[in-house]
């Protein structure tokens, strides 16, 4: 924290030092400005009186159109499947002179293709037949299907356009709103949108559609997409200020927008349609969904990190995830999956990691990435369930969530615990956790994969434990704090049976041991309805009152239906013998 | 000037002292997206005039700030793209190449215009998540309100941002 402190100290005056003072000018014109748009506000006393263009001042024109109140909403007219729509800008929406008289034809396979609305949607000057009737002259008439040159490089079309098509669509077939309806966000959805932004480049029409499928609610629930006038969709984000809404048109599949939205996610992953929230849709996407938002994610090791605000990158979503538990990270938010024995689908959940709820908010710490650090760690300690937030940070910088299912996070990793009972806020509580921290290497599977309560309350909060041998018993037990690895040698020491606790499985196998080397070739779990744990090899470290694993290779293990509360003797039965254990280094294979 | 009665109040004078005192603030977010000086200006007037006209709608439900960073974001944002989508090459770009284009940048030596040039390759969100909670000293939850995301989202903006520069400075 003190690190961050001090480089935010740093990186905040060079942020702050950066930013350029304005450019000669820049005051007046904004004072200009305002004192425009306050003259305009006085004008508006008769808002829907149509005012010729003034094309000889430049000075934008007005055109009448029916006043822009939210009982306009929904009164787009649709004509044989054409929506008529024309950015006349007047004073009464507020709109930039700009854009005045823009005039835009969206084909209508755009949004067959693409949204597949079945209805097709033109958007025309008035004359159907009309492809397009852009008006970018200075002149205040109806301008040339050919616009004229940008004058500027200030993203704006030509300087000057201050006139309405007066031919265009009749006033009430179009209905425009006005940007402070956009800022309060009212819209019923879905609806379409159709942005202020339309001009011809490149021989096209480009146009900004908003399509709002969510609840109510802030306009980042919702999808930006662009259309070209050859269909061809693209992502461009930008804050409309005409917005228009398509009654009785079908409502827009909102997975479809996402997918739209979508360009990370391989086009071919949705061939037979948007797979259900939860499917694991190609070797490289996940289609999720948390806190009710739709997520993918996406498998790109160069890019681990959010693409989009609805996009989360995770690491290798390849291999391993049969049946397994899987955690990923960016170092603030941590997802975890569990999937399904096939593979196929998954539930999961996100946690927020190490946030601080401090004065200055930052995070407690970054959760590093550590392909192939310590994977595994268990905790013990005291959750304070906050009264209002969801998560809170303490001491130790373990966050809990108010809920019978936990899960916290530390500074550096992150854990998933059961209470012993629902939390309720204010209240302490004793839990017991397992964590897993950021990406976990596929050939780790069943480490990563080990998700279980510890009974009672004792749980080491240390991935390494020694524990000492008992002489004269044959049990080693050996833990890496996860679970506990009881080995029932024989006499010989050459044979065992075997008892994993923490995993709830009983195993059984053969081993060799040679000197200092007791080599586990094979080792199957032995509920066989239940799972079955392959551990590929093991090299064991064995003297006559310490063991320690070196090495420790692993499966897939599938662990559907095992009960963890079955072995709660076990974990104490193993503790009252022997072992020791170094805890293994896994290798990168 | 936080707490009017009515935003309807504000008249080109008032509205005008209001965002002079918020402007340098106000003129980080728009220069974290389009890292250009002079867009900077362009999108600053169009969010100023955007939020302006906006002004009578504003319900008070967040702070006065709070409103017109997230409408110079979205703006800024807006601009950006269409910018981008226009192909648009000239010479400004080339000289943001280093990052950059504030005279304090220029000045400020090797390691700052490779630092400027690191800020530029970071995504505009990013450095926006970035410039308002270490810049502005902007808490998660109200940078968050600002970009109109989700706490952790920013959260993880920042802390990503955070690790390219600190593997730069490495």
């Amino acid at each position: 924290m003190t690190d961050h402190r001090d480089h935010d100290d740093e990186l905040g005056a060079f942020l702050r030092s950066e930013v350029p003072e304005p450019g000669a000018g820049y005051w007046d014109g904004i004072d200009a400005m305002l004192r425009r748009v306050e003259d305009e506000r006085a004008d508006d006393a008769a808002p829907f009186e149509a005012a010729p263009s003034a094309p000889e001042t430049g000075e934008p024109g007005l055109t009448a159109v029916p006043p822009v109140t939210e009982e306009s909403l929904g009164r787009v007219h649709t004509d044989e499947n054409v929506i008529r729509l024309t950015d006349m800008t007047t004073n009464t929406t507020g709109l930039p002179a700009r854009n005045r008289g823009n005039v835009l034809v969206l084909a209508a396979a755009a949004l067959i293709a693409v949204l597949g609305l079945g209805a097709i949607f033109t958007i025309l000057s008035g004359d159907p037949s009309t492809t397009i009737d852009a008006d970018f002259a200075d002149d205040g008439t109806p301008g040339p299907t050919t616009p004229a040159p940008d004058d500027g490089d200030d993203g704006s079309p030509a300087e000057g356009d201050g006139a309405a098509t007066t031919d265009a669509v009749s006033p009430g077939s179009v209905w425009l709103y006005a940007p402070e309806i956009i800022e309060r966000e009212e819209f019923p959805r879905p609806f379409l949108a159709i942005g202020d932004d339309a001009e011809p480049y490149d021989g096209q029409i480009w146009a900004s559609v908003l399509i709002a499928t969510g609840e109510e609610g802030p306009f980042n629930d919702d999808t930006w997409a662009e259309f070209d006038g050859l269909g061809q969709p693209d992502i461009w984000l930008p804050l409309s200020t005409l917005v228009q809404q398509a009654e009785g048109l079908p409502p827009v599949e909102p997975s479809l927008v996402e997918v739209i939205a979508d360009t990370s996610t391989p086009p071919e992953a949705f061939a037979n349609g948007v797979p259900a929230i939860g499917t694991v849709i190609s070797s490289t996407g996940i289609r999720a969904e948390f806190d009710g938002e739709p997520w993918i994610l996406i498998d790109d090791p160069d890019f681990p990190y959010f693409i989009e605000e609805s996009v989360v990158a995770a690491t290798s979503l390849t291999g391993g995830n049969v049946g397994g538990r899987r955690c990923y990270s960016d170092g603030v938010v941590t997802y975890t999956f569990e999937f399904s024995a096939d593979g196929g689908t998954f539930t999961g959940w996100q946690v927020p990691v190490g946030f601080a709820d401090d004065a200055d908010g930052l995070p407690a710490a970054d959760l590093p990435f550590a392909p192939g650090g310590e994977l595994l760690q268990t905790l013990s300690g005291v959750v304070t369930v906050p009264e209002e937030d969801r998560y809170q940070v303490l001491e130790s910088s373990v966050a809990a969530e108010a809920g019978g299912f936990g899960r916290y996070s530390t500074s550096s990793w992150v854990i998933s615990a059961d209470f012993m009972t629902t939390p309720t806020a204010g209240e302490e509580q004793v839990y017991n956790a397992v964590g897993c921290d950021g990406p976990v290497a596929d050939d780790l599977a069943p480490v990563e994969a080990t998700y279980d309560n510890f009974p009672g309350e004792d749980v080491r909060p240390s991935t390494t434990a020694a524990i000492e041998t008992v002489p004269g018993v044959n049990r080693s037990c050996y833990t890496d704090g996860a679970f506990i690895l009881a080995l029932d040698f024989t006499d010989d020491g050459r044979n065992f049976n075997a008892i994993q606790t923490g995993r709830v499985a009983t195993f059984s196998g053969t081993g060799d041991v040679d000197g200092s080397d007791f080599i586990v070739t094979e080792l199957v779990f032995g509920d066989q309805e239940n799972g079955r744990v392959t551990i590929a090899y093991a090299n064991w470290d064995v003297t006559p009152d310490r063991a320690v694993v070196s090495e420790i290779g692993a499966g897939a293990i599938t662990y559907d239906g095992i009960d963890c509360a079955e072995v709660a003797d076990d974990v104490t039965q193993a503790e009252d013998f022997l072992g020791a254990l170094v805890y293994p280094t896994y290798p990168s294979r | 000037m936080e707490s009017v009665d009515s935003p309807a109040q504000y008249d080109a004078r008032s509205f005008g002292e209001f965002i002079r005192a918020h402007d340098k603030q106000l003129r980080g977010v728009a220069w974290s997206v389009v890292r250009d000086r002079h867009q900077t200006d362009d999108v600053m007037q169009a969010a100023y005039e955007k939020a302006f006209r906006a002004l009578p709608g504003f319900d008070g439900r967040s702070t006065m700030s709070t409103w017109l960073h997230s409408i110079v974001y979205r703006t800024a944002l807006d601009h950006l793209r269409y910018e981008g989508r226009r192909r648009h090459d000239d010479v400004d770009d080339l000289r943001n190449l280093g990052g950059g284009g504030g005279d304090s940048a220029a000045a400020g030596g090797v390691g700052r215009v490779e630092l400027d040039a690191v800020m530029g390759q970071l995504g505009p969100e990013d450095r926006t998540a970035l410039m308002l909670v270490a810049g502005w000293g902007y808490s998660y939850d109200d940078a968050a309100e600002i970009l109109g995301e989700a706490r952790g989202t920013v959260a993880s903006r920042v802390s990503r941002a955070r690790r390219r520069l600190e593997r730069w400075e490495q």
